[in-house]
């Protein structure tokens, strides 16, 4: 809606971008972090898409992942803790020409965040939604988050957490309205990139956990899932992801249909593997964005029916 | 005054519409704002600050966002076709073709019209770059061609209603305008030939013939042409679905899919299209829809097991088989 | 009692021959009362249709609502009172005033529930529906009969209507009818224009079929005719005709107004009372106007969405209350930090927690300036008036942006639910600045090039080429970079801190009201300001050498505010909010707990004011202000 004809004359949209054009200064995760990979991916992402940069906006929380929009040459919002998705909507409400891209971590999301994650799954503004999970609070140092496995050892639960995790993926498909539902995980990048593809053109929101290494913290929960290919279960469909270099490298992968809502709730209760791939999709979801598209007013025309406001006032 | 089903399909072509309408207005008022001078920013904290804030003292402030135009002409001039395009209303996007006259030539004009606003954009950001004014820019505001514009203002390019009678309906030529978002949408009125669209097939272009609104399976993007041809009882449907982006895809046949037939092959003249130039758009549309058997098969015995097949075969040769042979078959393979 | 209620219900019709009043026609310059049903009888149409009909003649005009806090609460309880209390003037009237000197009761226990919090003056006339004294159920008669020894202590003047009984002769449903017969009571009263009245009513219901106006119609004529058969007394309220074209709303529809005047593209909120009005008003007429409503999941929400609009080179403004305040208080931390504009209108009532939702209170004002922590310059206005409740958004729009920060807007349940006419605003499209530009940023250009003189810069809005960059909460340097360092850290610090003290600079001083200098300067801020001129102007007309200074910018404060009061004697605040009095137990100089005002101006300007405040969840009367400001000067 905010496309400027000035922006458009001319000769001035004939351009080509490579991976440098989103390259932002040196990210300082930590060695080892899943979110290297992440980045990576998403920079190939943008040059795949040519997403025009001043056309793109990263808005993430506050956490580790959550520095992502620093490391990249677009538009970015580095939000409050939490509240990254009300944010994303604002900016995406009244400004259908940017690509918007969200990036959370399982304590933004999941926790302090849930209530607008929620909404947000149900508002369903056309967006890319990146859950970054590596199961703990990162940057304050190893608390308990709501995805940390049961009796695993944190700085707040040092006898082991008490409660079962929740599930991302679970919560998300339960919400009305869900309409893109995925999971991957960071260090298995093809599958990564096929999942950003799709989300990014799938129209609506795009959910994705991205199973996410820590290694400061985490670092046994995720390196027998890196280590034990056969952990995963990779999801193939005609509408789901299918990389061909994915196919090929995992041993189990089995047959899902993305439009079955019941059998893809059933996939997130799977403990003898994990599930990768596109566990849900209904692009019939309605989006709020485009449900509170209406038409534009010239000031001169806006003035004039203020006028006629006044008028109704008038005594 | 259009029709109600006019209306309908008007609706279809909604979101095109509303985005290019938004950038109309979206554009204007970034010349309203460019136009703005240091002068007027006096009062743009309107009556409350009266007494409180000190206007003058308070547009020093503001002044860095208010820069004086040298060109302030060109941009006034700009401003007012973007607003008289915007008065216009949804009659922007509309075409009737008068009896006899070209289809090409009034979608030609209608997009000569709305293209005035790129050249009002270009002319705009000429004046504000300082660059002087072409010799065509005063031209290219009164109408802009479609062949002149950019990739991104095809894209943008607002879909097209155009009410037309049956026999007028000549496609020839328009799949000039068949790129970026491009949508020439026909309501026709009368009888028509059976296939007037087929010419427009191209692997990127949707190109859909129907009887009723519902439904075209219209993808969101790219160039496509409908026509609604309720009242036509000689004209086939059929719906060409364009190959996926920068996919070659497999012949067309695989994404074409034609739903009715005519009962009869036409044995009059349409206006100025001769009983076999109708004839024609059916065979057209046959061979475009027919699987390639060689390639297909490779083996006379599938051959034999589609018993219509060599009579279609025979129908597409320039033999003259009877048409309705041919129509039986396509119906055969109609959903 | 009057001889006219101790008539028993046998001869009940007697009353209704002539009510002996002798107080025959008086001329007022202003006159105020009250009509009050149970929740859903209609008192309120009735009223807001007299305030109308009363502006379009010419008077002033002020009304106030008079809500229930449930929705249908059960009938004939003080608890169900709903109603709206008018107040007409021969020239402009600035506040609801004082006790009422009329009323028109629904039933008796609505009127208890006036007589509870001393609404009506002890001379006040009451015409009540006489229906309840002689009710079949004897319940109703006790019940009747307590209420009437619980308001024996006044000397109210009572009148029994057969209100009721004659809407009857005209509707089938005495609840959809009453209202419009007490209208007629009003306009024989207050000898209103019949044909104003009658338009006034056909407006009022415009959208039903013309029958409902008919019998309407019929309703009014019925009770103008009942009170020139059976009262004795009118109130002549003189009005001048308008020599300008007026304009009659409450104060949330003055904002959405305004939005709309200053060109606001987003109202971000999530339901909350007494602001929620202004998203009503608004949610109906945006799509004329390319804007929206989003109702957010929750507060925070909501600012959220109207900060990630403001990013994108949106208008955007969120409305609230106290308790929404208190949740936005991160988020207004970010946007300040990252310093995108912003408008926050916060409708205060009485706090703290849930407090009183639908009442006045000022007590937001110390939230606002410092209730979010790290340090936070900002903008706080506060509009004293209907009218500037529209034209401040017009304002705090164009100080948002030219300085990127946020502006709040400090309002209450007084100007949101009150009505009053105002000069119809002549539009100008300035107002309605355009877009923020979208052309490139020229190379080497940051996204914080703060000017050191003034702490300004200007923002990059996603679209604009070459300007790509990412805000954030964390503290940065000139190019939006994350950034520890201490001189950093304190340049950010300045920089937000300068431009509030630059825009200082444009500020005119406030002007005392009744004179320069005097016995006692009472400082007020926001929507008690006409009340407390009202009440400088009495007194002075009593000779008393009182005057007021009325503030409208708290931060930051406008200049020559302690020059202003140097040349008074005693300076005090006036203010709807708690304050300790002086002589209050345990009470000293220096743990008293002072208006917030108060405390504002002894911190900031070191003057030595005194304080009153009070939280009764209404609006402050002119008469109970004239009476503290008689007890501070003493009688030359």
């Amino acid at each position: 809606m905010d496309t400027s004809l000035l922006d458009i004359s001319g000769a001035a949209d004939e351009r080509t971008f490579t991976a440098n054009d989103y390259k932002g200064p040196t990210a300082r995760w930590c060695p080892g972090c899943g979110d290297f990979s992440i980045l990576a991916t998403t920079r190939r992402l943008l040059e795949l898409e040519q997403l025009a940069p001043e056309k793109t906006l990263f808005v993430s929380g506050i956490g580790c992942s959550s520095r992502f929009p620093h490391y990249l040459k677009t538009y970015g919002f580095h939000g409050i803790h939490g509240r990254a998705l009300p944010l994303a909507l604002g900016a995406k409400l009244r400004r259908p020409d940017l690509h918007v891209f969200v990036v959370m971590g399982d304590g933004d999301c999941t926790s302090i965040g849930a209530g607008h994650w929620i909404h947000a799954i149900r508002y369903n503004p056309n967006m890319t939604v990146l859950l970054l999970d590596n199961n703990i609070y990162g940057l304050t140092k190893k608390q308990t988050s709501p995805t940390t496995p049961v009796n695993y050892k944190t700085n707040t639960q040092p006898k082991g957490s008490y409660l079962n995790p929740l599930h991302p993926i679970s919560v998300t498909l339960g919400v009305a309205n869900a309409s893109f539902v995925a999971q991957t995980a960071d260090w298995i990048p093809a599958h990564l990139l096929a999942t950003m593809r799709a989300a990014q053109q799938h129209k609506g929101l795009s959910f994705i956990r991205i199973l996410q290494r820590c290694p400061k913290w985490t670092i046994d929960i995720f390196d027998a899932k890196v280590k034990t290919p056969d952990e995963m279960m990779i999801l193939n469909h005609a509408n789901g992801i299918t990389d061909p270099k994915v196919q090929k490298m995992y041993k189990n992968q089995m047959e899902h249909d993305p439009s079955d809502l019941d059998a893809a709730r059933a996939l997130t209760g799977m403990t003898s593997h994990i599930p990768l791939g596109l566990f849900y999709k209904n692009e019939d979801a309605a989006i709020y964005n485009e449900l509170r598209m209406n038409k534009s007013f010239t000031t001169e025309e806006k003035m004039a029916n203020l006028e006629k406001e006044f008028d109704r006032y008038a005594v | 005054m259009p029709s109600e089903s006019a209306l309908l399909l008007d609706r279809k072509l909604g979101a095109t519409r509303r985005a290019f309408h938004s950038a109309l207005v979206s554009t204007s008022e970034q010349l309203r704002s460019m136009l703005a001078t240091k002068v007027e920013g006096e009062g743009i904290t309107g009556l409350f600050s009266n007494g409180y804030v000190n206007s003058s003292s308070f547009s020093t402030l503001a002044a860095g966002s208010t820069k004086e135009s040298s060109e302030k002409g060109r941009l006034q001039v700009a401003r007012d076709v973007l607003l008289e395009l915007i008065g216009l209303g949804d009659d922007l996007y509309r075409v009737e073709v008068a009896p006899g006259a070209g289809v090409r030539c009034a979608v030609s004009k209608a997009y000569g019209r709305i293209g005035r606003a790129f050249a009002a954009a270009r002319a705009a950001s000429n004046a504000n770059s300082g660059n002087p004014a072409g010799a065509d820019e005063a031209e290219n505001l009164k109408r802009y061609n479609y062949s002149n514009w950019s990739v991104a203002e095809r894209n943008i390019a607002p879909g097209l209603l155009i009410e037309v009678a049956g026999k007028d309906l000549l496609a020839d030529g328009l799949s000039e305008f068949l790129d970026g978002n491009t949508c020439l949408a026909f309501m026709v009125s009368g009888a028509s030939s059976p296939a007037p669209l087929v010419g427009l097939i191209r692997p990127g272009v949707f190109v859909a013939q129907s009887k009723t609104l519902d439904p075209f399976g219209m993808p969101d993007r790219g160039p496509a042409t409908v026509a609604v041809l309720a009242e036509a009882e000689g004209a086939a449907t059929f719906t060409h679905q364009p190959a996926g982006h920068g996919e070659s895809g497999m012949g067309i046949w695989s994404r074409l899919t034609v739903s009715s037939l005519p009962e009869t092959a036409p044995e009059s003249a349409l206006g100025s299209k001769s009983a076999n130039q109708q004839r024609e758009e059916l065979r057209q549309l046959a061979a475009l829809s027919i699987e390639p058997l060689l390639a297909a098969s490779g083996e006379a015995s599938t051959v034999s097991q589609e018993p219509g097949v060599t009579a279609a075969l025979a129908a597409t040769s320039a033999s003259g088989e009877p048409i309705d042979r041919l129509a039986a078959w396509l119906l055969s393979k109609a959903k | 009692m009057s001889s006219s209620q101790s008539a028993s219900s046998e001869d009940a019709q007697e009353v209704y021959e002539k009510v002996i009043t002798g107080l025959g026609d008086k001329t007022y310059t202003d006159h105020s009362c009250e009509v009050v049903s149970d929740a859903g009888e209609g008192a309120q149409k009735c009223g807001q249709g007299f305030g109308a009909l009363s502006a379009k003649m010419g008077n002033g005009a002020w009304t106030v609502e008079i809500i229930p806090a449930e929705i249908e609460p059960p009938p004939r309880t003080p608890g169900s009172t709903s109603g709206v209390g008018i107040r007409i003037g021969q020239d402009k009237i600035t506040n609801a005033g004082d006790a009422v000197k009329l009323v028109i009761a629904f039933n008796e226990q609505v009127l208890l529930s006036r007589h509870r919090v001393n609404a009506m003056s002890d001379d006040c006339i009451i015409l009540i529906d006489s229906k309840w004294r002689t009710h079949v159920n004897p319940k109703v008669v006790g019940e009747w009969e307590d209420a009437m020894k619980e308001m024996s202590t006044k000397n109210y003047k009572w009148i029994l209507v057969p209100l009721e009984a004659e809407t009857l002769k005209v509707v089938d449903n005495p609840k959809l009818g009453k209202n419009m017969f007490a209208l007629g009571l009003l306009c024989h009263i207050y000898d209103r224009d019949v044909q104003i009245a009658k338009d006034q009513v056909a407006y009022t219901f415009r959208k039903k079929p013309p029958a409902v106006t008919e019998a309407n119609h019929k309703l009014l004529e019925a009770g103008i005719a009942w009170a020139a058969e059976n009262l004795d007394f009118r109130f002549l309220v003189p009005a001048r005709p308008p020599t300008s074209e007026l304009l009659v709303m409450n104060g949330n529809e003055a904002f959405g107004m305004g939005a709309l005047a200053a060109g606001i593209d987003v109202c971000a909120m999530y339901p909350i009372t007494p602001a929620s009005s202004v998203s009503h008003y608004l949610a109906d007429v945006y799509d004329n106007f390319g804007g929206m409503v989003h109702q957010a999941e929750d507060e925070i929400a909501a600012i959220g969405v109207a900060l990630g609009s403001s990013y994108t080179g949106k208008t955007a403004m969120t409305i609230t209350s106290g308790p929404g305040l208190a949740l936005k208080g991160e988020f207004i931390g970010l946007a300040l930090m990252i310093e995108m504009p912003l408008i926050i209108i916060d409708v205060q009532r009485g706090g703290p927690s849930t407090g009183l939702p639908t009442k006045v209170e000022q007590s937001d004002l110390l939230c606002v300036l410092y209730g979010q922590p790290g340090d936070g310059p900002k903008i706080v206005m506060a509009p004293s008036s209907i009218e500037e409740c529209f034209h401040c958004i017009i304002t705090a729009r164009q100080i948002a942006e030219t300085l990127r920060t946020c502006v709040f807007i400090l309002s209450d349940a007084n100007l949101a639910t009150g009505q009053t006419p105002f000069e119809r605003p002549k539009l100008d499209a300035k107002w309605m600045a355009g877009p923020p530009k979208q052309t490139s940023v020229p190379e080497g250009s940051r996204p914080y090039e703060w000017n050191l003189d003034t702490g300004i810069s200007e923002r990059f809005i996603p679209g604009q080429r070459g300007g790509e960059h990412t805000v954030t909460g964390l503290n940065h340097d000139e190019s939006s970079r994350v950034n520890y360092e201490p001189a950093t850290n304190q340049l950010g610090h300045a920089m937000r801190s300068r431009k509030i003290a630059v825009f200082a600079e444009t500020l005119n001083a406030p002007i005392p009201y009744g004179g320069d200098e005097g016995d006692l300067l009472i400082v007020g801020w926001g929507s008690t300001r006409g009340a407390i001129e009202e009440a400088v102007d009495r007194a002075r007309a009593k000779g008393l050498k009182a005057s007021s200074l009325h503030l409208t910018f708290l931060s930051p404060l406008q200049p020559g505010i302690k020059e202003a009061c140097d040349k008074f004697t005693k300076v005090m605040t006036v203010e709807l909010n708690y304050s300790d009095a002086s002589d209050d137990p345990h009470i000293t100089p220096t743990n008293r707990r002072r208006g917030q005002l108060a405390t504002l101006l002894r911190a900031q300007l070191l003057i030595d004011c005194g304080s009153w405040g009070k939280v009764h969840g209404a609006p402050l009367q002119p008469a109970v202000l004239l009476g503290i400001i008689e007890k501070y000067i003493p009688k030359a």
